[in-house]
């Protein structure tokens, strides 16, 4: 397994385009981090200055992860190494747990990087501009585990949307209107007919309001939205490894 | 060996292998050989698991393909010279496939070493020509040095000295007693390499035999003469059962075998320059066998 393992994080190190995906899901945080830090008037720095700019450059890197995990598989597909691969290992399930594997492992330590280096890079450039205030806000740290869980969430739900539809436009498609589209339109209709809000109940609503600063109206809760999120992406993730099984390749 | 039993396999109601049989032994190369849409593919594909069964197993060397842990050290597979990501080095190509079967990173510089592709294993395959994607190809069967190797139109797109080499490398691989199973529309080729044939149409088997006994079986023969005394003995000849084809140089007789020809000529004093048995090639012997399977024809052009 361990083989497997190294074999898929190969093939994901070894694509240019993937390597793009990561250093935009890095780049994006520590770059708004850096300008926010550069350019704002230090007497407007306060506690949830980097933490807000991490969590609203996350959560677009957060679906960057999910891109990357969605290529993961249908890269395969699309050029045709999925024959080579269930010959090379016939046993699909091991495949795709490798697959699952490798992005979680990888969306963990690139979301972790990145939120290190925001934090670090934020406060050392407002140092230098003589800021000399507490920068670090409570819930800073909870809501960075958030971000950094909900992305390795969402990367496992690129790989199940992956297996499923076996084609990155599609996949990518279905990944990024799903949050930006379908749920808005879902909790606006919601919202005018039923004077309801439902976002807490809609998977990547709760996903993303998890990864908030302030969390006080969150039903479940910072981790129990991100639980909630994590049955779905299951879901998804166990429908694709059915997929995977029973079509042929 | 490689035992393929009952195999059947359907596409909705399109029955692509139909309860098809055969072996391949080691120690030599079997062509696979049925014209388009016949179902060789769709059997490779479910000869390793790509594809699911509805009826039928195979096995290799008595064990099925999905029970291999690494299937590589067993199994070597070339089922499309396309199947490598073009943005990705060909080393790195070799790399994870081997990493994924265990097998050492000197090995993948032997393979690259053997099909010729070291210095441009870091170039990205999408910048190959079809050719070396084959032998590209082909470094992956090699990887995890099988006991049995399967190959789909091994030799497409490979200039001559390329298919030269895929030639000497399958006799190679067939005298290390591997058991090799190769498809190709190149017939001539198949002719050269192969030991026995497996020939398949409509998704069945129509025959297994080795390759002089295919042609001697299916292929046309007829004999050859050239007398200075032609028209005249071809009249003799017509009358004992022949049909002559007078040629520039010579005619061709079918219907009587050459004792009989010659037994006819002593007897009406005809003096003969040459007097041969000639027999139809493996595509003559293919196209014969394979007439009614065949599921797509095409025509030259041109009529009204």
């Amino acid at each position: 397994m361990i083989g497997l393992f190294r074999s898929e994080f190969l093939k994901l190190r070894s694509v240019r385009s993937n390597l793009t995906m990561a250093i935009a899901a890095a780049g994006l945080p520590i770059v708004g981090t850096v300008l926010v830090a550069i350019f704002i008037s230090v007497k407007d720095v306060g506690e949830t200055t980097i933490p807000r700019m991490i969590n609203s450059a996350g959560n677009v890197s957060m679906l960057i992860v999910g891109i990357l995990g969605v290529l993961c598989v249908t890269q395969e597909y699309s050029q045709s190494t999925i024959r080579l691969t269930l010959a090379a290992t016939p046993n699909r399930f091991s495949v795709y747990v490798a697959k699952l594997a490798v992005i979680v492992a990888s969306g963990t330590v690139l979301m972790t990087g990145v939120v290190i280096a925001c934090v670090a890079v934020g406060n050392a450039i407002l140092s230098a501009r003589g800021f000399s205030g507490d920068s670090t806000h409570p819930d800073a740290q909870a809501s960075y585990v958030a971000l950094v869980l909900a992305s390795v969430l969402v990367g496992a739900l690129g790989v199940g949307l992956g297996a499923i539809t076996r084609n990155p436009p599609s996949a990518i498609a279905i990944l990024l209107l799903w949050p930006l589209l379908v749920e808005v339109l879902i909790g606006n209709i919601v919202a005018a007919v039923f004077s309801r809000n439902i976002l807490d109940w809609l998977p990547f609503g709760a996903a993303f309001q998890a990864t908030f600063l302030e969390i006080e109206d969150l039903k479940f809760g910072r981790f129990g939205s991100l639980g909630y999120f994590g049955l779905w992406t299951l879901a998804i993730v166990l429908i694709g490894q059915v997929v995977l099984r029973s079509r042929d390749a | 060996m490689i035992l393929v039993e009952n195999m059947t396999k359907r596409f909705g109601k399109f029955t692509a292998v139909d309860d098809l049989s055969f072996v391949v032994n080691p120690g030599q190369v079997t062509g696979f050989l049925g014209p388009n849409g016949s179902g060789k593919s769709t059997t490779m594909r479910c000869m390793i698991g790509l594809d699911s069964l509805d009826s039928g197993s195979t096995t290799f060397n008595g064990q099925r393909y999905v029970d291999f842990r690494r299937p590589l050290h067993s199994v070597g597979v070339l089922l499309d010279a396309g199947n490598a990501h073009v943005g990705r080095t060909a080393r790195n190509h070799l790399r994870w496939l081997a990493q994924s079967n265990g097998i050492s990173k000197s090995r993948v510089d032997e393979v690259l070493e053997i099909v010729g592709l070291t210095d441009v294993s870091r170039r990205k395959v999408g910048k190959y020509s079809l050719g070396m994607k084959q032998r590209l190809g082909l470094a992956a069967v090699l990887l995890g040095d099988p006991h049995a190797v399967i190959l789909d139109e091994p030799a497409n797109g490979l200039d001559p000295e390329g298919i030269r080499w895929i030639r000497e490398m399958l006799k190679k691989l067939a005298s290390e007693d591997r058991a090799v199973l190769v498809s190709s529309h190149l017939l001539s080729e198949i002719s050269l390499i192969a030991d026995n044939l497996i020939v398949i149409g409509k998704g069945r088997l129509i025959d297994q035999c080795s390759v002089p006994d295919f042609i001697g079986r299916y292929a046309q023969r007829w004999v050859r003469i050239e007398s200075p005394q032609l028209t005249e003995f071809a009249s003799i000849l017509e009358r004992a059962g022949g049909r002559t084809e007078l040629q520039t140089s010579g005619a061709i007789v079918h219907n009587l075998d050459a004792t009989t020809i010659g037994e006819l000529a002593a007897k009406n004093s005809v003096v003969l320059h040459q007097l041969a048995t000639e027999t139809g090639s493996l595509e003559d012997a293919f196209l014969e066998l394979t007439s009614s399977s065949v599921e797509y024809h095409g025509t030259l052009g041109g009529g009204k």
